[in-house]
């Protein structure tokens, strides 16, 4: 691949790192605030054994601000981009499940499970289309445009001063 | 990208979100009202029935022509009802939306041919289109409803029978 597509690709994948950095933490925002309401949008989904649900509600969102954060900032740009998408994943497989076991539900995604969207085959599609975009942020974001990008350089700058 | 950066990527992933993890759990831990964090207690779900209404087919009184012997008429109102006067020739089934169907009525109407069952009910709550919708999600095919129920076919000035089921 060429430097100025590569360039490209790394200009174009910085809004799409932005979009789902924002995606990630307003989701995380409601389920911070209101981690009950959230276990009982996990439990909807018939998942998890009960004994694990609170703790999923209480470590999930933090995952998900922590990881959008690095992602926006573009520090530890390509784990982030991996731990968004194994998240993805995880939320298509539930959706998929619920979907195929009729169950009409609230997504439990950005909102509590009475104001929420109800799951349907749009909110696959959605979640697909984020997918996309987080492996394209994985595959060829390096984060040079961000922290990941100025902390190499700095470095780079060191040990060539070093040697100077 | 070679095995050693993969597995530096899944290294870094893992301690992202372990170290993501437990900030969640000590901020569990100093929040007013913290989750308990094993509750082996069911959660109060409300699950709803996955949808059991398959959509049977509506029908007005002018579309049935006046001769209905290739139609089984199906009469969904209570016996009382279908004793002071039903459409000739139907048979009354009482349809309890509570209650389940008998197995050996949905078996015996099964044996119908598709498009030739017609189902009606009263006005209020038709239970003749709640009726046909049933059969329709036990798999029969072509059902139909009367659109009004007796009460339209009344209103048209059709042929009228009284008496009890026989």
């Amino acid at each position: 691949m060429n430097t100025n597509w590569r360039t490209a690709l790394l200009v174009l994948a910085l809004p799409i790192r932005i979009y789902l950095g924002l995606v990630f933490i307003w989701a995380a925002w409601y389920k911070i605030a209101q981690p009950q309401e959230f276990a009982l949008s996990i439990a909807t989904y018939d998942m998890l054994p009960s004994a694990w649900v609170n703790a999923l509600a209480v470590v999930l969102p933090w995952v998900e601000i922590v990881t959008g954060l690095t992602l926006i900032l573009g520090w530890w740009t390509r784990p982030s981009a991996l731990a968004i998408s194994g998240m993805l994943i995880v939320f298509m497989v539930a959706i998929a499940s619920a979907l195929s076991r009729g169950l009409q539900m609230s997504c439990g995604c950005f909102a509590s499970s009475e104001a929420g969207e109800e799951i349907s085959g749009a909110t696959l599609w959605r979640d697909g289309i984020w997918l996309a975009g987080s492996i394209f942020v994985l595959m060829l974001d390096n984060g040079r445009l961000g922290l990941d990008g100025w902390l190499a350089r700095r470095r780079s700058r060191h040990s060539n001063s070093r040697i100077s | 990208m070679n095995l050693k950066a993969i597995a530096k990527r899944l290294g870094q992933t893992t301690l992202l979100v372990g170290a993501a993890s437990a900030l969640g759990l000590l901020f569990n831990v100093v929040r007013s009202h913290p989750l308990p964090l094993w509750d082996y207690e069911a959660h109060n779900i409300y699950k709803p029935c996955p949808e059991r209404s398959v959509a049977a087919t509506p029908m007005a009184v002018d579309q049935l022509s006046s001769d209905l012997s290739r139609l089984v008429m199906v009469d969904a109102r209570r016996p009382e009802a279908f004793a002071s006067g039903h459409i000739p020739g139907a048979r009354s089934i009482p349809y309890d939306p509570l209650l389940p169907l008998p197995e050996p009525v949905i078996g015996e109407l099964r044996s119908i041919e598709a498009g030739r069952l017609l189902v009606y009910g009263d006005n209020e709550i038709d239970s003749g289109k709640l009726l046909a919708g049933e059969l329709a999600s036990a798999g029969l095919l072509g059902v139909r409803f009367l659109i009004g129920g007796f009460g339209a076919w009344e209103k048209a000035g059709r042929s009228v029978e009284p008496g009890a089921e026989r």
